[in-house]
Order: C-alpha cells, then structure tokens, then sequence
C-alpha cells in the first residue's frame, strides 16, 4: 500500500468521524434545545395551574364571606387543568417519569434492558402520534360542533392548541429518546 | 379468551420493565383490535383524554400535588417538626416519635406517601443519626411515616379510588382521617416499645428550654392553620376538595413569601413547577392508559364475568372480601398504590360491592376504600420493592436496605392490628363521614 492511499484512508476515516460527530453535536444541540422549551412549557403549564388555584381560593373566599363567587370558575379550572396536565406531559417524559416494575429484569444484561426501555418509548411514541391525529380531528368536531361550556359559554376547543402542541413536543422527545439521545440531566 | 390474552401481554409487558401506562395503552389496543373494534377506538380516542383530563373531580389531583409541593419548600414540613420534636424530644425515643408525627402532620398538607417520606426524610433523618438513634430504626420510622401521607387526607390514591367507584370524595377524605390517626398513635407506641427496649438505640435528648418551647410552638402555628383551613372546610362542607386544595396553596405561598424562605423565581418556583409537573403527569398517564384499559374490559364483559364468577362461587361475603384484600397486599409487593388502585377496582369493586355486609353501600364504600388503602400501602415498606424504604435508604447513605426492611417488622405487626380493628369494628371509619352536615 502506497503512501498516498494510507493517507487517503486515514482522512477518509477523519471525515467521517468528523461527519459523525458533527451529526450527533446536531442532535445535542437540537435535544437541549427541545429540553429547554419542554422546560419552559412546563413551567407555563405550572403557572397556569397556580392561576387556577388563586382563582378558585378567591371564589372560595368571596362565596363563604361575602356571597359572591367568581362565575364559572368551575368551568376555567376545568379547563385550564387539563391544559397545564398536557403541558407537563413532554417534561416528565424527558425525565423518564414513569412506573414500572424493574424487580424481574434487575439481573439481565445492559442489551435487555435497553431494548425493553426502547421498547417503552416506542409504544409511547406511537400513542402519542396516534392521540395527536385523532385529537386534531376531535377539536375540529368539538369546534363544528360548537360545543361550549355551560356558564360561560367559552368554547372548549380553545383548550387544543395546547394540548396538541404538548402531544407534539411529546413525540418530538419520545423520538430523540428512542434514538438514543438521553438529555444531560444537570438541572433538575 | 381474548381478555386473557389482553391480559396476559399486560403482565408479559409489566414483567419485562415496560411502564404501567405504555403497558396498559398497548394491551388496550391489542385487546380492541382482538374484538374487531379499532375503529370504534379511534372515535373514542377523538376527545376521550380531553374529556377525562377535564373532570373537575380530577383537578384535585395537580392542585394538592402543587399545595405539598410548596409546603414541602416553605418550611411547613420543618417548623411541623422541629414543634414535635421540643414537645417530644427529652422522652426516650422522642426525636422518632417527633418524626412520626411530622409525618402525620405534612401528611395533612400533601397526598403522597412518596413525598412525605423523601420530605420529612431529607429533615428528620439528619437529626436522628445525629443523636445516636440506630441507624436501621430511624429509617424505618421515617419510611413508615411516610405511609401516613396517603392515609391522612388529602390522598390522591384516594380521589382515584373515589372517582372509578363514583364515591363522595369529600366523605372518603374524612373516613381515612381517623384510621390515619390511629397509625399514627400505633406507630409511636412501637417507638416507645423498642425505646423501653433497647434505650441506648433510642436516647433521651436535653429538654429545651421554655422559650424555646414557645417559640417552636408559634413557628407551628401557619402549618396547623393551613391544615385546620383544608380538612375543617372539607368536613364542614365549605369547600369542594379542588376549593380546599386551592385555599390550601393560597395559604402556603403566603407563608412562603412571609416567612422570607422565598428566595426567587428562579430556584424555588421552577422547582415547585417542575416537581409538581412530573408528578402530575405521571399520575395522568396512568389514569389515561387506565381509562383506555377498562373501556377494554367493559366492552368485553370482563366486570360483569368476575362478579358473576363471585356470585356463583357462593363463597361467604367475609371470604371474598379478605381475597380480594390478600390480591391487593399481593400486588402490593409488585407495583405502587395508583397502578394497583386503577387496575383492580374496575373489576373488584362491581363484583364486591352488591354483596352487602350489613352496611349501606356508600358507608362500605368508605369502608373498603380505607381498608384497601391500608393494604396498597403496606407493600411500600415490604421487600422485594418497598419504595418508601428505598427512598430514605438513598437519603442515608449508607444504612442497608436489608437493616431498614427489618426494623419496619414491628410497625408491619401494628398495621396488621389495624386492620384487624377495622374489619371488626367498622364504626371508627364510618363515624366521622357520618357526622357531617352534608
């Protein structure tokens, strides 16, 4: 083998490597950027459920003393809890905030284990693409549908756009997962 | 046939370390696939989470995880305490009876036996070894105090239990109350056991001075108002549980911000918010996947089967009520409280609750659920998985795993006692629901 066809090979190999790294710096950067706006979806999802609380505590408060309730506040608790659970969803996932029973497969090899995990993902991965298209289709029928609620009249596909962004950021983990990428988890 | 086979992959997959929820989602449509009706799910599928994440009874859920949350952080659970331990601490074995209690007393304010036992843990535990309490025992004490948390209202395993039965929520909260005191006090008489027993393990602290008495007994008081401000409105019928949770972490954040411990958006409300995100959600998907495995079931007539299987087994109504109780303490042993409580009460409850044990139906409703409670509970502190256990064993660094589970045996023994005294005596559960106005 001649110099020139060794020194070929080498850089052919450098290129590569250099390809792959530059591929998986890709995926890095795009997997903390996700993480980061999965946080801060959280956090939003957080909020809304701490305006929940504050509101109820204020109907509460108004109709023990003083017989006057917020209207309705029923309906926007309602409303913006299922809202915020959404929005949590890409979060714990990112986390891998899940039960499971892990006394059977103690023992067996790092291989196993990880097919098993991956496995996991995947029957969430396609649940959550599954749930995204049908309820696209569902907030469409709940719009034509006109379907509001009882007091306040305020349409509940409004809740949608949330959720479906949720499921998305979802798939959107669940898949960088199943590919491998687990997100540095230095800030909790 | 095909429920046994939906079945089936449902354990295989549990088994084999898949999630309860991914579980729970991929036999579900195996199973409506197996019936021919994938389509029929797909339209169900259409605004079924929305529906279910929407019912109001279910808000209760994040709201109390968010109220536990910030007390956990707002020194609530430390000021709880640090009053039971200057009340307790000169007795022998009085820091471990103060734990028990503070365990009792965060209970009040948080729903998890999880969170109270990592809570109270992180406060107590560095105490106890520091004042030469066995290493094994304080654990064991912390992990069973933790128990308390589930127990004593609020109780999220509870709320679910009262939604998939279709209970009166507020009245379960104060049947559990009494059973959770009552473990409370049998706990503490097990510390004064092994205190009289082996008093070197277990050893006197120096009483504190008067002052600083009183002024543990005032930094006590925000917790015991926000906990008298929760159950007395729910016993009074003053507010729903989602209003007492509300008024609950209104009431926390204000202490937080007064008590001055809040030190900025930046640390303590993204850990708020992220805690109580993952929490949620966990709680959600299971109840998701849940609802998507009954509807299975139903549609299969697997409910109506095992009642008739029940009815035509023509065993004594005390016997199936006591082999449904081994199934729970069973699968205790496998997997946490919720999963267990979202699996088998679709199918337990229709077939046990016709069978009538000279009661009503709504007060052996309050009856079972306590007592299934208490038998879902005990697997977090029995091998081979016993969460709480290991929960505080990671704490510790450093106290075995295998030390831990064997110092719980005693307070096993007083669980047992206290289900005995609720099966026999059901009045101390239903009493209180009894009592109240509405």
């Amino acid at each position: 083998m001649s110099l020139t066809s060794v020194t070929h090979a080498l850089r052919r190999g450098k290129d590569r490597r250099s390809r792959i790294e530059v591929r998986v710096n890709c995926y890095s950067k795009l997997l903390s950027l996700l993480s980061r706006v999965v946080e801060i979806w959280a956090r939003l999802g957080g909020f809304l459920l701490l305006l929940v609380s504050a509101m109820t505590a204020v109907s509460v408060i108004g109709r023990t003393f003083f017989a006057s309730p917020i209207l309705g506040d029923f309906e926007i608790t309602e409303l913006f809890c299922a809202m915020a659970i959404f929005m949590f969803l890409p979060f714990a996932q990112l986390h891998d905030e899940h039960t499971y029973i892990d006394i059977f497969t103690q023992r067996s090899g790092v291989f196993f284990k990880n097919a098993c995990r991956k496995l996991g993902e995947f029957i969430f991965l396609v649940g959550a693409l599954v749930l995204l298209w049908r309820m696209s289709l569902g907030a469409l029928d709940l719009r034509r549908a006109s379907e509001v609620t009882m007091i306040l009249g305020l349409p509940r596909y409004f809740a949608f756009p949330p959720i479906l962004i949720s499921l998305l950021l979802l798939s959107l983990v669940l898949v960088l997962q199943i590919m491998g990428l687990s997100p540095k988890m230095t800030k909790r | 046939m095909t429920t046994g086979i939906v079945l089936l992959t449902l354990l295989a997959l549990l088994v084999f370390r898949i999630p309860v929820a991914a579980a729970m989602i991929a036999s579900a449509t195996l199973g409506f696939f197996l019936l021919d009706s994938l389509p029929q799910f797909l339209v169900y599928l259409k605004t079924s989470a929305f529906w279910q994440f929407s019912s109001y009874d279910l808000s209760v859920v994040p709201l109390f995880i968010l109220m536990g949350q910030c007390a956990a952080r707002s020194g609530l659970s430390s000021s709880l305490f640090r009053a039971a331990r200057v009340m307790l601490g000169h007795r022998h074995g009085g820091v471990a009876m103060a734990s028990i209690v503070g365990c009792a007393g965060f209970a009040a304010m948080c729903g998890s036996s999880l969170a109270t036992a990592s809570t109270m843990g992180r406060i107590a535990l560095p105490e106890l070894l520091e004042n030469n309490y066995d290493g094994g025992f304080s654990a064991a004490t912390l992990a069973i105090g933790g128990t308390l948390g589930i127990l004593i209202p609020p109780s999220l395993v509870l709320v679910i239990f009262a939604i998939i039965t279709e209970a009166n929520i507020a009245k379960l909260f104060i049947a559990a109350l009494v059973p959770g005191i009552i473990a409370m006090l049998l706990y503490i008489f097990v510390v004064w056991l092994y205190a009289r027993r082996y008093p070197l393990k277990a050893p006197r602290v120096a009483a504190l001075s008067f002052r600083e008495r009183r002024a543990a007994a005032l930094r006590v008081f925000p917790a015991l108002l926000t906990i008298f401000v929760v159950i007395g409105g729910l016993y009074l019928g003053l507010s729903t549980p989602t209003e007492a949770a509300a008024l609950g972490t209104l009431l926390v954040c204000i202490h937080f911000v007064v008590s001055r411990r809040f030190t900025g958006i930046s640390s303590d409300v993204v850990a708020i918010f992220s805690d109580t995100a993952r929490a949620s959600a966990m709680i959600f998907l299971i109840l998701l996947a849940a609802d998507l495995l009954s509807s299975f079931l139903s549609l299969a007539g697997f409910p109506q089967a095992i009642t008739r299987l029940v009815i035509d087994s023509e065993l004594t109504p005390y016997s199936i009520l006591l082999l449904s109780m081994l199934l729970l303490l069973v699968l205790g042993c496998f997997l946490d409280s919720l999963s267990i409580i979202v699996l088998t009460m679709p199918l337990l409850w229709p077939a046990l609750s016709g069978l009538g044990f000279g009661m009503d139906s709504e007060s052996f409703q309050l009856w079972f659920g306590v007592l299934s409670l208490i038998l879902v509970e005990m697997g977090l502190i029995t091998p081979p998985v016993g969460l709480n256990c290991l929960i505080i064993h990671r704490l510790s660094d450093g106290i075995a795993l295998r030390r831990i589970f064997s110092a719980t045996l005693p307070f096993l023994g007083m669980d047992v006692v206290r289900i005995a005294m609720l099966l026999l005596f059901p009045q101390i559960v239903l009493f209180l629901p009894r009592l109240m106005s509405h």
